[in-house]
């Protein structure tokens, strides 16, 4: 497994769904296809490859990207220094009363409620293009001009949506910040 | 025309890691994106291969790391001194002949470590990472950034990264990149197309100016960027540099100049009485001979491009009058009471100091400032630019004979070559084309142009019949060079013949085909052992799979020949004798080697690959 920073789980995960798989593999294939459409490129071993398998890595990866949110503050809040020595040490009353501090102020620092409604919202877009994407790929004859230009657009449209999506995640902190 | 894309260099642990047995299907994706075509040559090759229908360059990738290739169990480290090396077989130690790379497309983020069965399952061969290969400030491709501007300045890096720019943006700007290509975004496409028009060392595709020089490339570099602006230039060089050529490939370079007027003046073939009537035209009886009114040269590139040479000659009342066409875009003809507006960009030439002459007060400093309003562009003389010397003289030679269908097909010998090469050339690329159309002229009966044929300072011309020359006895078996003597009896037999030294021009004329085939199906066979011991039996072809690069490394000793060096060492060698060649090619490897070679270099290289500058 690729690691951004091997003692944080979260970062790995990012870095595996962010930029192996989003940036490296799935937008450059996107992108890749689209210039196949195009005629600009010929690639038949891509081709099949891309239809049969990377195309629906989406479904498949999405519940990954869901479990990143999920998890992001409990594994990146400065919460997590309770548990490690010298916080650890601290009496149940301080911890009762600073943990929710900390927590707040960090939430406030690094805009984490607005980083996950944005993702969300942005996971939310690619879901609906994606599902109107198959939806046209299995309507259409690709061989017809006319079907074939909104096909490419759909494929654009998603590409537009998997491209913020990964904008949005990269704007996630890359360590814990202290407050 | 010259259609071959330009060549990128990709240094990149996921695209130039090597997968053994099958294609790396990340580089494959890349250059379907960005519109490369991969001619890396380190990858079995494809019965149904991708076909990019107009690449944007030609792209050879690099790992940057060791080994190349990794299995689950090999530890990947970081290769700084092999990364370096690998950049120099396209900048300083790159054949002659061959361009050198436009551009180095730079990863920053480097993966090093234990390849392990999970890290291989996600990408075939990469490692499992390190915490410091991720930090920004520790990135690897930094590394090779600072130790590539170094060494070689003037080589563009570009950052192509799906890292967050904003951490490094000062940073790598600091170290001399050009820009940044962010994997991930849509625009990926359009920003190397345009940095490499901007920052790409790329060689003039229409042709005229001929050469891989940097200095050349850095001129033309200079004349695209001046190109997107309306502001006029100052072309600066020596007498015969190629001043009107580059201001011609400026036009061309300009957006929609094929409905921008392109208008010519030679202001040293003018006098000074036509001056003014040239440049802004006249009315009738404005002087003795205007017979009727005519439109000047700047009203006639209106809305276009005005090229004018020699501007050192230029009067000072025309400089005046220049000068105000310069601040109110109106040309007024000469005898006229009122002008018109005119929108003209001005390319202005001249070989003369002419910054001395404006200190002494022979050419308008005001003048001077608004003719390079858009920059100063200074061509090298060829004797800075000595390796594009063989491609200029086989250009001239090849115009020459186009020109003269009924010419001898001729070819400049080595030894030529090299005093072409070591001349000074003072009148420049103008002087080595009369020099090498003035070899054919006068010697209309001589398939091969030795020093002798060229009337170089220090070079004696003797024609071969005024000299006296020992008798000698031909060869015993001059006529005997057959198939039924072996090769290495055949060339032993001519070298070792102790006359050769003393024998006359014509006589080692007549034997020079015969060395050459001979050397040249020696050379063949050589080839062939070496395809041979180096192939592959594959299911699809289980006599063998034919793989050039390891092939030329075994012959010629060099563990470091990139693919395209071994490609245009086939093409050479099995391009000795042309006459020999499809006799050559009725065999299965070479054939198939050849094919491989010219797929993968169908132009270049223009002359011998192994001549290193």
């Amino acid at each position: 497994m690729r690691r951004t920073n091997p003692d944080v789980e979260w970062q790995r995960q990012r870095s595996f769904l962010n930029h192996d798989w989003l940036k490296n593999c799935y937008l450059p294939a996107l992108d890749t296809w689209l210039n196949i459409l195009e005629g600009a490129v010929e690639d038949p071993d891509f081709e099949e490859f891309f239809v049969n398998n990377r195309l629906r890595e989406w479904p498949t990866h999405r519940p990954l990207l869901d479990s990143l949110l999920l998890s992001f503050e409990n594994k990146m809040s400065p919460l997590v220094w309770f548990d490690q020595e010298p916080l650890s040490q601290l009496s149940s009353e301080t911890k009762a009363w600073l943990r929710p501090l900390i927590h707040g102020l960090w939430c406030v620092r690094v805009k984490a409620r607005g980083l996950l409604d944005e993702t969300t919202s942005r996971l939310g877009e690619c879901d609906e293009r994606y599902s109107h994407l198959i939806r046209v790929i299995e309507a259409q004859d690709r061989t017809d001009s006319t079907s074939l230009a909104a096909y490419c657009r759909e494929f654009g449209e998603f590409g537009n949506a998997c491209r913020a999506l990964a904008k949005t995640l990269s704007q996630f902190p890359n360590r814990i910040e202290a407050v | 025309m010259n259609d071959h894309p330009p060549r990128v260099l990709v240094i990149d642990d996921l695209f130039g890691r090597r997968t053994s047995h099958q294609r790396n299907p990340e580089r494959a994706t890349l250059c379907g994106q960005l519109l490369l075509r991969d001619i890396t040559d380190d990858q079995p090759a494809l019965s149904r291969p991708q076909v990019i229908r107009q690449p944007l360059a030609e792209a050879v990738f690099f790992r940057g790391q060791k080994p190349l290739t990794a299995e689950v169990g090999d530890v990947i480290e970081n290769d700084l001194e092999g990364c370096l090396r690998f950049v120099r077989t396209g900048w300083s130690e790159r054949l002659s002949g061959v361009p050198p790379w436009a551009l180095v497309l730079l990863d920053l983020c480097f993966y090093t470590g234990r390849v392990t069965a999970a890290s291989s399952e996600r990408f075939a061969g990469m490692p499992e990472g390190r915490p410091q290969d991720d930090e920004p400030d520790s990135y690897f491709g930094l590394r090779i950034l600072d130790a590539v501007r170094l060494e070689m300045p003037d080589l563009p890096v570009v950052i192509l990264s799906s890292k967050p720019r904003e951490p490094i943006a000062r940073s790598i700007a600091a170290r001399g990149a050009l820009g940044f290509i962010a994997r991930g975004e849509g625009d990926a496409r359009e920003r190397l197309t345009e940095y490499l028009s901007r920052h790409g060392l790329i060689s003039d595709t229409t042709d005229k100016i001929v050469g891989y020089s940097i200095p050349v490339l850095k001129a033309l570099r200079s004349a695209r960027r001046a190109a997107a602006s309306p502001r006029h230039v100052l072309l600066q060089g020596e007498p015969g540099v190629g001043k009107e050529l580059l201001a011609e490939y400026l036009h061309a370079s300009t957006a929609n100049a094929g409905n921008r007027p392109w208008v010519v003046v030679d202001s040293g073939t003018l006098s000074p009485e036509l001056f003014a009537s040239e440049l802004f035209g006249h009315r009738k009886g404005a002087f003795t001979n205007a017979v009727a009114d005519r439109e000047g040269r700047v009203s006639q590139a209106h809305g276009g491009d005005l090229f004018l040479d020699e501007i050192g000659n230029m009067p000072l009342d025309v400089q005046a009058g220049l000068l105000r066409v310069f601040q109110t875009g109106h040309v007024v003809p000469v005898g006229a009471d009122r002008g018109k507006d005119v929108e003209v960009r001005v390319f202005s030439a001249t070989n003369a100091d002419v910054e001395g002459k404006a200190l002494l007060g022979q050419f308008r400093s005001d003048l001077l400032d608004r003719m390079r309003s858009g920059g100063t562009i200074t061509l090298p003389p060829l004797r800075e630019r000595r390796e594009d010397i063989p491609l200029l003289a086989n250009r001239f030679l090849t115009d020459t004979l186009r020109e003269n269908k009924r010419a001898l097909i001729r070819e400049i010998s080595p030894e030529a070559m090299d005093a072409l090469v070591a001349h000074e050339w003072p009148g420049n690329v103008r002087a080595l084309e009369s020099c090498v159309r003035k070899a054919v002229a006068s010697h209309p009966d001589v398939e091969y142009l030795f020093p002798l044929h060229f009337d170089l300072p220090g070079t004696r011309l003797v024609h071969p019949a005024a000299k006296t020359w020992p008798q000698v006895a031909p060869l015993e078996d001059e006529h005997t060079y057959d198939a039924t003597s072996t090769l290495i009896e055949e060339l032993a037999r001519i070298l070792d013949n102790p006359q050769m030294a003393v024998l006359p021009a014509p006589v080692l004329s007549g034997l020079l085909p015969k060395l050459e085939r001979a050397y040249a199906r020696l050379t063949a066979r050589l080839l062939k052992s070496a395809l041979h011991a180096t192939s592959r039996p594959t299911p699809s072809e289980p006599r063998g799979e034919v793989l050039i690069q390891p092939a030329m490394k075994l012959l010629a000793g060099d563990q470091n020949l990139t693919a395209s060096r071994a490609a245009d060492w086939i093409k050479r060698l099995l391009n000795l004798a042309p006459e020999e060649i499809d006799d050559l090619l009725e065999d299965r490897l070479l054939q198939e080697a050849y094919r491989r070679a010219l797929k993968l270099r169908p132009k270049g290289p223009r002359v011998d690959p192994g001549s290193e500058q």
